[in-house]
C-alpha cells in the first residue's frame, strides 16, 4: 500500500511510519484486519498496479521479500529524515540480504517505476 | 551553535506531581518558554474528563514534561549502554517535549472534527508548528537542532528506527506519563502502572526493535491491562465521550454559521491553522478561546437557536445521555456485526427525527495491540513479540475493544428509546 501510493502519486488516507521491518502503518494495519484490503489489490483493475505486482512477482525474490526491500528503499530515500548515508546498505540489513542483491533489484524497479509514472 | 552547546548543564528544574524534579538544560528552558509550548498549559489533557472526575483538570504542558522526563530517562540509559548516541538521546528528548504541540483545543474533541472534515491530525498540525512556528524554529535552529529531525522523529520518520517506537508504540514515552498522570488526576487506581521498572530494563536488541528482559514481565503486563482498565473508566467513559462529541459538533456548527465563525478565525480551516502557525499567533488557539466563543453566543445571542441550545447543554452539563451502550472485548471478526449495527441505528435515527444534533451513534474499536509496535521480549540475544511469549499473560488479552452507543438529548431520549426497541430490536 506504501509504494501503491508513492507510484500513483496518491494519497489513500495512510501515512506511514519507519519500524524495523519497514514502513508501518496502524489505520492500515486496522483496515486490514476488518477488510480483505490485500484480496482488492491484487485484483485491482488498474493497469499500473497490475504491471507492478507482475513485476514484483517476477523478480526472483518472492512476492514479500520484492515489496519489503521496496518499501523501505523508497521510504529511507524519500521520507526518513535524515537520510540514511548508505541507503542500501540499510535495506539489505533490514532484508537479510545481500547487497548485490538488493542494488539489482532496485535499478530495475527504478526503471519501472519512472515508466510508471509517466504514463 | 552546535549540537551539544547548551544542550548539557541542567540550569533549572520544575516539580511535577509525578516524576518529582524534572531537570532542564538551556535548550529545554528556551523552548518550554516560548509562547507556542506556553500555549499548552491552557489545553486541558482530558478535555472533558472533569465532567466525571473532578480533579482532572491538568494540562498538556505537564503531560509534555512528563514525557520529555521519561524520554530522558530512556535515552540516558540507552546511551551509558551504547545504544542510543548522545545526539539521538537529544532528539529523541526534544521531540517528547514538542511531540504534543500541536494538539488542538479541547483535545480529542476538535481533533475529531478537524479528522472527519479535513483528514487533518494533531501530529499534521505538530509537524507545521515544529518546522514553520517562528518562535520554536529559531530556538531549535539557535541550538544547531534540524526542526525537520524533530517533526520526522514525532512522525516516526527517523532513519533511528528505535526512536520511532519510542515515541509511538505500545510502551512508549507518550503512554509511560499519560496513563499513571491521568489514573492520578482522575482518582483511577487501575491505571497505575511500574513505570520506573519499564524505563530501567528498556533495551534495544540488535535487531533495533525495543524489548524488555524477562524479569520486567510483571511490568509490562501490569501496564497492558492498566490500559484496558483506563480505556473504560475514562477515555471511553459514557459521559466524557458524549461531552466530546457534543463539543464536535459545536464547534462545526459555530463554523457553518457565518457571525459565529468569526469568533474563532482563523482556526476554523488547515490553511487557517496554518497561516497562523506562520505569522505566530497559533499560542491563541486554545481552551480559553473555544470557551469564550461559546460564551459570547450566549451573551450576545447570536448565532441559531440551535447553536445556543446545544452550547447551553454543554456548559450546564446537560449535554447527550446514553440510551443504549454495548462495551465488549473482542477479536477482529467482531466488528462486522458494529459497523452494520451502526448503519442501521444511524438510518433509522436520520429518518426519524428532526435534526442530526437530537441524537448521535458512537462506534469505535481500539486496538489493544499495534501490530508491529508491540512490545517485545528478550529470549537469549533476539527478541519476540510479547504476544508469541507463553509465559505471560499478555497473550490471552482480547484484541479489540468495542465501544457502541447511541446518545440523545434529554427531550427526544424516551423518543430515541422507543425507536431501537421497536425497530431493531435492540431491549
Amino acid at each position: 500500500m506504501y509504494l501503491i501510493q508513492k507510484l500513483l502519486g496518491k494519497d489513500l488516507g495512510y501515512r506511514f511510519r519507519l519500524l524495523v521491518k519497514g514502513p508501518y502503518s496502524r489505520k492500515l494495519m486496522s483496515d486490514l484486519r476488518r477488510l480483505s484490503s490485500i484480496k482488492y489489490c491484487r485484483d485491482s483493475n488498474d493497469p499500473i498496479i497490475r504491471r507492478f505486482i507482475r513485476e514484483v512477482m517476477n523478480a526472483g525474490l518472492g512476492f514479500s521479500k520484492a515489496i519489503k526491500v521496496l518499501a523501505i528503499h523508497t521510504m529511507l530515500s524519500t521520507d526518513v529524515y535524515p537520510k540514511p548515508k548508505n541507503v542500501v546498505k540499510e535495506v539489505s540489513r533490514a532484508c537479510g540480504l545481500d547487497e548485490g542483491e538488493v542494488r539489482k533489484l532496485i535499478l530495475k524497479f527504478k526503471t519501472l517505476t519512472k515508466q510508471l509514472s509517466t504514463t | 551553535m552546535e549540537l551539544g552547546e547548551g544542550t548539557e548543564g541542567v540550569i533549572k528544574y520544575i516539580y511535577d506531581e509525578l516524576h518529582g524534579f524534572i531537570p532542564l538544560n538551556e535548550l529545554e528552558i528556551k523552548l518550554i518558554d516560548t509562547p507556542t509550548f506556553q500555549r499548552l498549559r491552557r489545553v486541558k489533557q482530558l478535555a472533558q474528563a472533569w465532567y466525571v472526575y473532578p480533579g482532572a483538570v491538568h494540562t498538556r504542558f505537564s503531560h509534555s514534561l512528563g514525557a520529555f522526563m521519561v524520554a530522558s530517562e530512556i535515552g540516558s540509559k540507552l546511551v551509558r549502554e551504547g545504544l542510543l548516541t548522545s545526539d539521538e538521546a537529544e532528539i529523541l528528548k526534544v521531540s517528547a517535549l514538542l511531540h504534543d504541540i500541536g494538539h488542538t483545543p479541547y483535545s480529542h474533541a476538535l481533533e475529531e472534527f478537524f479528522s472527519r472534515r479535513y483528514g487533518l491530525s494533531h501530529e499534521e498540525i505538530g509537524k507545521w508548528v515544529i518546522e514553520e512556528d517562528p518562535y520554536i524554529t529559531e530556538v531549535l535552529s539557535d541550538y544547531g537542532i534540524d526542526p525537520k529531525e524533530v517533526s520526522a522523529s514525532i512522525q516516526g520518520l527517523h532513519k533511528c528506527v528505535a526512536i520511532n517506537e519510542l515515541l509511538s508504540s505500545d510502551v512508549d514515552v507518550d503512554r509511560l506519563d499519560y496513563l499513571p498522570r491521568d489514573a492520578l488526576h482522575t482518582g483511577v487506581a487501575y491505571g497505575l502502572i511500574d513505570k520506573d521498572r519499564i524505563v530501567h530494563t528498556l533495551t534495544i536488541d540488535e535487531y533495533g526493535y525495543v524489548a524488555i528482559p524477562t524479569k520486567s514481565i510483571q511490568a509490562i503486563e501490569s501496564f497492558y491491562i492498566a490500559r484496558l482498565h483506563m480505556y473504560r473508566a475514562v477515555y471511553y467513559h459514557k459521559t466524557i465521550t458524549a461531552y466530546q462529541i457534543l463539543m464536535s459538533k459545536i464547534y462545526e456548527l459555530m463554523i457553518k454559521e457565518l457571525n459565529t465563525s468569526e469568533l474563532i478565525q482563523p482556526y476554523v480551516s488547515p490553511e487557517g491553522i496554518r497561516e497562523s502557525i506562520r505569522d505566530g499567533t497559533f499560542y491563541l488557539w486554545d481552551d480559553y478561546l473555544v470557551c469564550s466563543a461559546m460564551y459570547d453566543v450566549l451573551r450576545k445571542e447570536i448565532g441559531s437557536e440551535l447553536l445556543r441550545k446545544l452550547i447551553n447543554s454543554y456548559v450546564n452539563r446537560r449535554g447527550y445521555r446514553v440510551v443504549y451502550e454495548a462495551v465488549n472485548f473482542g477479536s477482529w471478526e467482531d466488528n462486522g456485526k458494529y459497523e452494520e449495527l451502526f448503519r442501521e441505528v444511524t438510518e433509522v435515527l436520520s429518518r426519524r427525527l428532526n435534526n442530526e444534533f437530537e441524537a448521535t451513534v458512537f462506534y469505535s474499536f481500539i486496538p489493544i495491540f499495534s501490530g508491529e509496535e508491540v512490545i517485545r521480549v528478550l529470549v537469549g540475544r533476539e527478541s519476540i513479540p510479547i504476544r508469541d511469549y507463553q509465559a505471560s499473560i499478555v497473550k490471552d488479552l482480547p484484541e479489540v475493544m468495542y465501544v457502541f452507543r447511541v446518545y440523545a438529548l434529554d427531550p427526544v431520549r424516551s423518543e430515541v428509546s422507543s425507536l431501537l426497541r421497536s425497530t431493531l430490536s435492540i431491549k
